[in-house]
């Protein structure tokens, strides 16, 4: 579903963000993305959602370039930022309805999708209010209906957990498996490694702009714990750069 | 004092890179930030020139030349009240990062001097440039002019600046109080700033009746007594001078003890949200891209108290001016026949009044930037930048376009145009609105603000918008100017038409921009 061939991103300032990283998110897959601040994890989600231009590299979503089948490609997946800031001039129903307009979903689809997701993150009550009286953690469950809703193909998240209520999480850990089930896959970056370990089918772990890791979490954890492989991993490519 | 230091540098240094657009180093922004700032100040300078030199005329035939300076220092406060007054409640009442500011051990009376001295000497270079530009005037018209009158011009705009940062301050205050009390903020300082433009508008055509000596001696004795006493100190008065220091400074600073007590307050209240939990999810309805983006234009536009009070004035001007055209024609024709514009067409009369008003209405030019930090959403949709881009045009179309067509036909009926060259003016006004818009957008593509703090910064004082209204005024004098050269040449109507077709040529030249450079531009802007 998603292929990221040799991609590799500097910003204008000379800082190369992401260095000639290669990856294969299938479907029926949730893929976690593990690294320090500053590795470079957004750089490629944001360069994976098509809102972050680059040079080096191709990436592919369902077959279709991001680079120059971008509608295509959005077509096909949703983003959601670590910080999702929202319309706040809309009530949270408003900017449902507009995500949904701009992406061609029925009427009665719309309907019955927001009434479904927004019942699950308890939002449905919420709805009629301007967004800028959400909390963050509102915000962010209004932006999971609003992708939820697209039923995406590929969804990619950046810390999609961070401001969420154990409730919250839970439902969400559901959904992103019920996505799953249903022939999508999910592309998501987090700190939090027993999230990762627990939901992730397979895991990858950057270092630097550098992939230092991939594969199968069961295979990458062993008998210890993803949070010790990941210690160990960012340890032995310090020594190494020492 | 070391506190109020750093958050008056801290204010003031936010309110230049506010000014300035995006670039990718923070120096660029700086310098943007005071290269708008000049160009600001030197629209500012090109209104008060203009404004002198006539008022300097008018003076002179009625032999009233001695209340010059404080007719300038006047329409100087006047017209920086109304350019501060809507950067108040942001400037000065910015919630944004008042979280962080209020964790600070600083007295929320220190936090608010600082961001009023930061606005103060925004006001300052704004008044001392229409009284240096009364006392260029002055000497220019022969009157005789001496160092001191310079120094107490400075001396005087100082002290005058006070004036419309206090009004700031009680605006942001009422703006608190009422707005605070209802749940749709926005809808309410809608309504209040609507309110203030027409308390502007009488103030600013009262003056107009200001032109005998009598009225004059009377209001300069009332409620303008500080311009008297300034005007007294300009022919060397230091006494008044001082009584002027006292009546500004005074209330400024009982003002500022007041308010510095209740700020905290003022802030929680306007940042008071008012949610409800009780929303009922019914059966919804779909409306296609286009509709959506543009249902979601509106609710930017009408949400957005400072973008509806910066671009609806231009509306509001418009239609004031057909109806009053309509209603008073006789005396509309005597103050033509007075101004000698009586020999000119009412067609482009009504062309020109049109093109200078619509040139006024910035609704694109800001409407990249007002994005923001929400531009992800735009940019993660399955939409591609031409959609964007084209119902952000047709946006301030639709926005400018029934005030074009009711104002353009009460007014051409106003002045006398008949029904066939009426309806040749709202098809050239219609294709003008549209390149305006064009303009615009462009302008904001080149220079963007994503990362504004507040959007009274992207909407009143981003390069953008200062540039596309350059850019309006400079593309309205090249209409006029080939007008002009047509109707040397050619029938009216038929010049008209010709117009009408030079427009043509470039809204469409503009659409290829847009489609090409300006969907480069979009694409390659981050959030």
């Amino acid at each position: 579903m998603l292929q990221i061939e040799h991609f590799s991103k500097t910003y204008s300032g000379g800082k190369r963000a992401v260095d000639d990283l290669s990856l294969t998110v299938n479907a029926g897959e949730i893929f976690g993305f593990i690294g320090h601040n500053g590795a470079g994890k957004t750089t490629t989600l944001r360069a994976v959602a098509g809102i972050l231009n680059y040079t080096e590299g191709e990436i592919y979503v369902a077959g279709h370039n991001v680079k120059t089948d971008a509608v295509n490609a959005k077509k096909q997946m949703v983003f959601l930022p670590d910080n999702p800031d929202l319309y706040d001039f809309m009530n949270g129903i408003d900017y449902l309805n507009f995500i949904a307009d701009v992406c061609e979903i029925s009427a009665q689809e719309r309907t019955q999708r927001i009434a479904y997701y927004a019942d699950g993150f308890d939002l449905t009550g919420n709805l009629g209010s301007p967004i800028g009286s959400y909390s963050h953690g509102m915000k962010q469950k209004l932006a999971l209906v609003s992708a939820f809703m697209r039923k995406p193909r590929l969804l990619i998240l950046d810390e999609p957990f961070v401001g969420l209520d154990p409730l919250a999480s839970h439902t969400l850990k559901e959904y992103l498996r019920q996505l799953c089930a249903e022939g999508g896959c999910v592309f998501f970056s987090t700190h939090v490694l027993e999230v990762a370990e627990k939901l992730c089918h397979r895991v990858a772990i950057l270092k630097d702009g550098k992939l230092i890791c991939q594969g199968k979490t069961a295979d990458i954890v062993g008998s210890s714990t993803l949070e010790d492989v990941f210690l160990r991993q960012a340890k032995e490519k310090s020594d190494e750069q020492i | 004092m070391n506190k109020f230091n750093a958050m008056f540098r801290v204010s003031f240094r936010g309110m230049i890179h506010s000014l300035g657009f995006q670039g990718s180093k923070k120096k660029t922004a700086d310098r943007s930030g005071w290269l708008n700032f000049a160009l600001v100040m030197g629209l500012n300078l090109w209104v008060a020139a203009s404004y002198g030199m006539s008022m300097m005329m008018l003076l002179k035939e009625t032999g009233n030349t001695q209340v010059f300076f404080a007719f300038m220092a006047l329409l100087g406060v006047v017209f920086c009240t109304m350019f501060t007054l809507t950067g108040a409640k942001e400037v000065v009442f910015g919630t944004r990062d008042i979280d962080i500011v209020l964790s600070l051990p600083i007295h929320g009376r220190v936090v608010l001097l600082a961001r009023l001295a930061a606005l103060y000497c925004e006001n300052a270079a704004f008044v001392l440039v229409w009284l240096l530009c009364a006392g260029g005037i002055w000497a220019v018209q022969g009157n005789g002019v001496s160092p001191t009158l310079f120094l107490v011009l400075i001396l005087s705009g100082i002290l005058l600046a006070v004036l419309p940062t206090l009004a700031s301050l009680l605006i942001g205050v009422a703006l608190a109080a009422i707005s605070g009390r209802f749940a749709r903020h926005a809808l309410v300082e809608n309504v209040l700033y609507f309110v203030g433009i027409l308390l502007f508008c009488g103030f600013f055509f009262g003056l107009t009746k200001l032109q005998t000596a009598q009225s004059l001696t009377i209001e300069l004795k009332g409620i303008l007594t500080p311009f008297a006493w300034m005007t007294e100190a300009c022919y060397g008065n230091w006494l008044a001078l001082f009584k002027v220091a006292l009546i500004c400074v005074m209330p400024a600073v009982a003002v500022c003890l007041v308010c510095g007590h209740y700020y905290v307050a003022i802030l929680a209240s306007l940042t008071t949200q008012h949610g409800k939990s009780n929303y009922k999810l019914k059966q919804m309805k779909a409306q296609g891209v286009t509709l959506g983006l543009l249902k979601k234009e509106w609710c930017r536009y009408i949400n957005t108290p400072i973008y509806v009070f910066n671009t609806a004035f231009g509306f509001l001007i418009y239609m004031a001016s057909a109806v009053a055209v309509l209603v008073k024609r006789e005396m509309f024709w005597e103050l033509l026949q007075q101004e000698g514009f009586d020999n000119i067409s009412p067609l482009l009369l009504l062309a020109g009044f049109t093109a200078f008003v619509f040139a006024m209405v910035a609704i694109s030019a800001s409407s990249i930037s007002l994005e923001g930090k929400s531009f992800w959403v735009l940019k993660s949709l399955p939409i591609s930048a031409k959609q964007i881009l084209s119902a952000k045009v047709l946006f301030h179309w639709l926005a400018c376009a029934p005030f074009v067509v009711v104002g353009g036909i009460l007014l051409g009926v106003g002045v006398g145009v008949d029904a066939l060259s009426l309806c040749v003016f709202l098809l050239w006004a219609l294709f003008y609105v549209w390149s305006l818009a064009q303009i615009g957008l462009l302008i904001n593509l080149k220079f963007p603000k994503l990362d504004a703090v507040n959007d009274t910064v992207v909407v009143k004082q981003s390069a953008a918008t200062g540039l596309s209204i350059l850019a309006n005024v400079i593309f309205v004098l090249l209409l006029g100017g080939i007008a002009v050269f047509l109707n040397r040449y050619l029938p009216l109507l038929l010049s008209a038409l010709c117009s009408v077709g030079v427009l043509v040529v470039v809204v469409i030249g503009l659409t290829m921009l847009l489609q090409t450079q300006g969907v480069r531009m979009l694409e390659n802007l981050e959030p």
